[in-house]
């Protein structure tokens, strides 16, 4: 399977206490063997975040991002993204980068995040990972 | 007149100390001898073996999906708020 994580599940897999840790971490323990896809936008969110907590560990942090296939906001991807936009969803733009990026990698959008949870699935297939554990 | 790139790669080391038995550190210094090679090398191709043992042909996306199943403690964060919100903020 094709999947798209969204930064949500990064920064709660990295998390001590998160309500979403421990299913994050289960999570990434079960998609071992899927092909996945990260939005560079994820990266940038996801260091931004751990940046304001524990800078030291920024710079070790994007090692293991770009080992994961990297979805670049390039000039495909803009091509793309101006053909696929939709008027109607009501997302902010990162969100619909996120969820392009899925639609055009004909992948599964992983992510925590309400907003796109109830706003993405008209563009693409989303769940969060607790219910993407449950259908496996 | 021609131009040519060049590209050189730069592998960066780091010192570090370690105590091993007198027997092993004799049999080395005998072993890179032979070899024709350094006690330094032995002990890294030795450090080289451990990994590839331990960690097998892991392609590095699945080390790195192994990665955030159990991220070791110097890289685990207490947030100040859920992921989810921090992320929400962040897009808002």
């Amino acid at each position: 399977m094709r999947l798209v994580i969204d930064s949500s599940v990064f920064v709660s897999s990295l998390g001590i206490d998160d309500e979403f840790t421990k299913t994050s971490r289960l999570f990434f323990r079960k998609i071992i063997n899927e092909q996945v896809f990260v939005p560079s936008l994820v990266v940038a969110e996801t260091l931004t975040i751990v940046g304001k907590q524990k800078k030291k560990s920024v710079a070790s942090l994007l090692r293991y991002f770009f080992s994961l296939i990297l979805i670049p906001l390039d000039q495909e991807f803009l091509n793309y993204f101006a053909k696929h936009l939709p008027t109607t969803a009501s997302l902010k733009t990162s969100d619909f980068i996120i969820a392009i990026t899925a639609k055009m990698h004909k992948a599964l959008l992983i992510t925590w995040d309400s907003k796109l949870l109830s706003s993405a699935g008209k563009i693409c297939q989303v769940l969060t990972p607790g219910d993407y554990l449950k259908q496996e | 007149m021609t131009t040519y790139d060049i590209y050189i790669t730069i592998e960066i080391m780091i010192r570090t100390q370690v105590y091993i038995q007198d027997e092993i550190h004799k049999t080395l210094l005998q072993l890179a001898q032979e070899k024709k090679t350094t006690f330094s090398n032995l002990i890294r191709e030795g450090a080289a073996e451990v990994i590839k043992r331990h960690y097998g042909k892991i392609s590095p996306q699945k080390r790195a999906l192994r990665f955030f199943a159990n991220p070791p403690k110097m890289h685990r964060v207490r947030f100040s708020k859920s992921a989810s919100l921090l992320i929400r903020e962040e897009r808002d």
